[in-house]
């Protein structure tokens, strides 16, 4: 049985997508992230779902060639693929090789993949093109590698007479010969693994950047089917599915600088497992390479993030529904809501109208509006009444500046539109659908994974493993911030959290977790002393609708010292009752770019 | 390959009259892991090596004192890390070697997936190959939840995915001319497999369920399909097949004929989420395809709290690891 799935938006692994729909689909995000396109070394972080495949698909030269109208060999740079995947190049028998020769056997396993791949990427794109360069190609087969696979001390054989082979065949025998050189030595790492024997003899071939993956890449470029003089792109994708070994021998690749013919474009899932080199020295950056946090970028005030998730929503409901609408009527507020807190936000203008003080009735307004919107909403509980989460301008902030966060509830939301109404165009998905699914998206996310619902009682130590650990933090992280929305303070609009001292290694493994896992953004502020700078925790605004918080407003945020923190590890209630004295104080705004120039960046 | 050979009653299994040099299992927090050697009459075997995950010591430190009293002075006890698969192997290597045993009778129920399959490739290792291995399983009958009820409709076995890896000695190979194609036997645990699906991204995935007929009782049946519904809801495109809880062959054919009609073009990923019986399948097709991977998805957390009791009866396999 066949399960198809048809609708505008559904989430396709871009490498699978033809150049035709990675340029239909494709919104323009370098002004964002201009580092990945230039010259360096590059590491692009971010959460899954975040578009760091899609911006590396783009730049591939089939995409590049067709939006340019240009040449491969007129291209500002040529980019191959290299993707990681969770478990073809790291595997666990490679585990034996812990205490021997790790390093050496790792950075021949990644050379190899790394060149098999490019050399696959090249002839995925070009197919029989290559016969166009047949003669320059058999070149550089004979002249190049097999020069250098024969120095490596490969012993299956390589057949120097290419005579008879086009362009796209010899590309073909060269990625069979690669490949041969990386099974033969995966076969040792198996037989080592199960054998136990470290004393079994690898013979086969070995290979590194400097004599294996370097003289290639330049070769290659000589062939006039790519740009000269410009680098060759290496985009390795999902970096962090390497193993600690292989890790450290791509930054040792990174440390050569070797980008006037070669840049590493190197992405992860904030899972990046070191940045030290086989030598355990460290990569810097900006010396060694130019890094990037999409979330980073995205969460802060000043970003285009609305207006990217806007094309993206366009140009889908054009290709697929034939739809030139906005975004916001396709995803419409709940009016009568919107209606209520209008209502609030007026009447709190006039209530704070001071003529010596200008800007206070719209700040009181813009503070408190909706925010009391919500509390009287939980006064009325009873009524039936809950907080609605439907408009395009509240979906784009609760997916928190990952693209995937707003794409997969729209992509559910968009399925359920269509089974409640069989055989009818969808021309808008409706407020309620919006708030029902968003709501459901929200608890999924903490939930899905650590729904390990532990209570204050009756808890063993013993069972008390990590992932409670990490459920208790954010739990109880999302409890303090609509507390405190619900209060009197002055500033109720609260998801951030600043330390005023350093975590010790529980808090900050679970920290880091959460990072990971995409419950909390890090940032850092200055100090209340002006001396220096603290460590800051947003809460994802994916968990708003979970937490009923607001979306739309992150302002404040709340200073507490680590050990306050750490309660939170073991127990919600306590880590309330610890701050329930400053709920009731006033919690400070979170200053401006303007106030605070040390600031990063702002929710 | 492994082979059914009988299907026995904990009783009828007590009055078997066949003799092993080694007996292997498991103490873990369910008490399934108990049954099979409190129905072993000790004259059955010479040695026992009774093997327990450290990190769950505490939690199954009842049932490992009880195996230890049970098997009495034949028994011995080792220790490894569940997400340590070297350790595990080299631990149970060593055990093994030590016993110099011609046949062994291995209790794979309460072990996880990931150790069956490392114990089914030590045994077909140069040095273990003369041994002549039985396996045995002792199936759930039902599951509770954490208050001991019988409310199956909130049952979760575990929480969180620690890691994603190959088996050890089951890497597969690779090749950079073919694409990804995933399958997974589809069980209780929705979220690991949720998490395993989106980790590969694959380009072509399978998801197997076992339809009524093939599961064990009707009720696992049930959580079964709810859980395999919501799953293709949510990862989108894929291909659908079944499989079989009970019968070996049946699982074997179903995934050779997807390996069959993919193998030239794909690279091959298959990771076992559903009863060990069908991860004894798995096995069997993985020594057919040896290009094919496995893969498992190691748990954050178990629920010690709400696991199964086990049903009055003992499968028993022969393994031919030649």
């Amino acid at each position: 049985m066949e399960i198809k799935s048809n609708n505008p938006f559904e989430i396709k692994t871009p490498e699978t997508n033809s150049a035709e729909d990675i340029l239909e689909l494709f919104v323009d995000v370098f002004p964002d992230f201009w580092q990945v396109k230039e010259t360096g070394h590059t590491f692009l972080n971010g959460p899954r779902g975040s578009g760091k495949s899609m911006m590396f698909r783009y730049m591939m030269p089939d995409c590049q060639m067709l939006k340019t109208g240009s040449k491969a060999c007129d291209l500002d740079y040529f980019a191959v693929y290299v993707g990681i995947k969770q478990t073809n190049i790291n595997n666990t028998d490679l585990e034996r090789l812990s205490n021997h020769a790790t390093l050496i056997i790792n950075e021949h396993l990644l050379s190899t993949f790394v060149i098999a791949n490019v050399l696959g990427s090249i002839r995925q794109t070009f197919n029989d093109d290559l016969n166009d360069y047949t003669e320059e190609i058999r070149r550089f087969y004979r002249d190049t590698f097999v020069e250098v696979v024969v120095q490596s001390g490969y012993e299956g054989g390589i057949e120097k007479d290419c005579d008879g082979c086009e362009g796209n065949n010899l590309f073909l025998r060269m990625i069979n010969v690669v490949e041969s050189m990386e099974k033969e030595c995966k076969k040792y790492c198996n037989r080592l693994a199960l054998n136990r024997d470290l004393a079994t003899p690898y013979t086969g071939a070995l290979t590194d950047f400097v004599d294996f993956v370097s003289p290639i890449i330049t070769g290659l470029k000589q062939i006039s089917l790519f740009p000269q003089g410009k680098p060759f792109y290496i985009l390795i994708d999902d970096a962090g599915y390497l193993n600690l070994a292989q890790t450290k021998v791509l930054n040792t690749w990174v440390s050569y600088r070797s980008t006037k013919d070669i840049c590493l474009k190197i992405s992860a899932q904030l899972d990046y497992k070191t940045h030290l080199t086989a030598n355990d020295k460290r990569i810097e950056a900006p010396h060694d390479y130019s890094e990037i946090n999409i979330s980073t970028v995205y969460s802060s005030k000043t970003s285009d993030y609305n207006d990217r998730i806007k094309e993206i929503v366009r140009k889908r409901l054009e290709k697929y529904l034939n739809l030139k609408i906005e975004p916001e009527m396709f995803f419409p507020q709940d009016e009568e809501q919107e209606a209520a807190i209008n209502a609030i936000a007026k009447k709190l203008a006039e209530d704070n109208y001071d003529p010596e003080r200008p800007y206070a009735s719209g700040d009181a307004a813009r503070r408190y509006a909706r925010p009391d919107f919500i509390k009287d909403l939980q006064k009325n509980h009873k009524s039936g009444a809950t907080y609605s989460y439907a408009g395009f301008d509240q979906l784009v902030a609760i997916s928190s500046g990952i693209i995937r966060y707003f794409l997969a509830p729209a992509q559910e939301m968009f399925s359920v539109m269509v089974a409640k109404n069989p055989n009818t165009e969808i021309r808008e998905i409706t407020p309620g659908v919006q708030d029902e699914v968003i709501k459901r998206y929200s608890d999924n996310f903490l939930q899905g994974q650590f729904d390990v619902i532990r209570k204050d009682q009756g808890v063993k130590n013993f069972t008390l493993e990590k992932a409670d650990k990490l459920y208790n933090l954010v739990d109880s992280l999302g409890e303090l911030f609509h507390v405190i929305l619900v209060s009197n303070a002055s500033e109720r609009r609260v998801f951030s959290v600043a330390l005023t001292d350093s975590p010790d290694e529980e808090l900050y493994e679970i920290l880091d977790k959460c990072e990971h896992y995409g419950y909390i953004h890090k940032r850092t502020i200055g100090n209340k002393e002006g001396t220096g700078r603290n460590r800051m925790y947003v809460l994802s605004r994916v968990l708003s609708p979970h937490f009923k918080l607001d979306p739309m407003s992150f302002a404040g945020y709340k200073f507490m010292d680590s050990a306050t923190l750490k309660i939170a590890l073991t127990s919600k209630k306590k880590f309330l009752q610890a701050m329930s004295k400053g709920i009731a104080q006033d919690t400070p705004a979170q200053p401006t770019l303007f106030d605070n120039p040390d600031f990063e960046s702002n929710d | 390959m492994i082979k059914h050979r009988e299907t026995k009653t904990l009783n009828e299994f007590r009055s078997c009259d066949r003799h092993y040099d080694l007996f292997i299992c498991s103490a873990s927090f369910e008490d399934r892991c108990l049954a099979v050697a409190s129905s072993i009459d000790l004259r059955m075997i010479e040695t026992a090596v009774v093997c327990r995950y450290s990190g769950y010591a505490e939690l199954s430190e009842d049932n490992n004192t009880k195996l230890l009293e049970t098997l009495a002075e034949k028994a011995k006890g080792i220790s490894f890390d569940k997400d340590a698969p070297l350790s595990i192997y080299d631990t149970l290597y060593d055990a093994i070697s030590e016993c110099q045993p011609k046949s062994v009778i291995i209790d794979i129920s309460t072990f996880t997936r990931e150790t069956i399959l490392i114990i089914l490739m030590l045994f077909k290792q140069e040095a273990f190959k003369d041994i002549e291995v039985t396996l045995c399983y002792v199936p759930a009958d039902r599951y509770s939840d954490c208050n001991g009820e019988n409310n199956t409709n909130d049952i979760w076995l575990s929480k969180g995915v620690n890691a994603i890896r190959t088996i050890l000695g089951y890497a597969g190979s690779y090749t950079s001319l073919k694409k990804t194609l995933l399958i997974v036997l589809v069980g209780f645990e929705k979220e690991r497999a949720e998490f395993l699906i989106n980790s590969f991204e694959a380009d072509k995935l399978y998801l197997g369920c076992v339809p009524p007929k093939e599961s064990h009782n009707e009720e696992l049946s049930r959580i079964n399909k709810a859980n395999f519904d919501r799953l293709v809801s949510l990862v989108g495109e894929c291909n659908v097949f079944e499989f079989s809880c009970r019968y070996l062959q049946q699982t074997h054919d179903s995934l050779r004929e997807i390996i069959e009609a993919n193998k030239e073009d794909y690279n091959i990923i298959i990771s076992p989420m559903n009863n060990k019986l069908s991860t004894l399948a798995v096995a069997n097709v993985a020594f057919e395809y040896p290009d094919v991977q496995v893969c498992y998805a190691s748990t954050n957390q178990y629920n010690t709290e709400a696991y199964s009791s086990p049903a009055d009866k003992v499968i028993l396999f022969d393994f031919n690891n030649r």
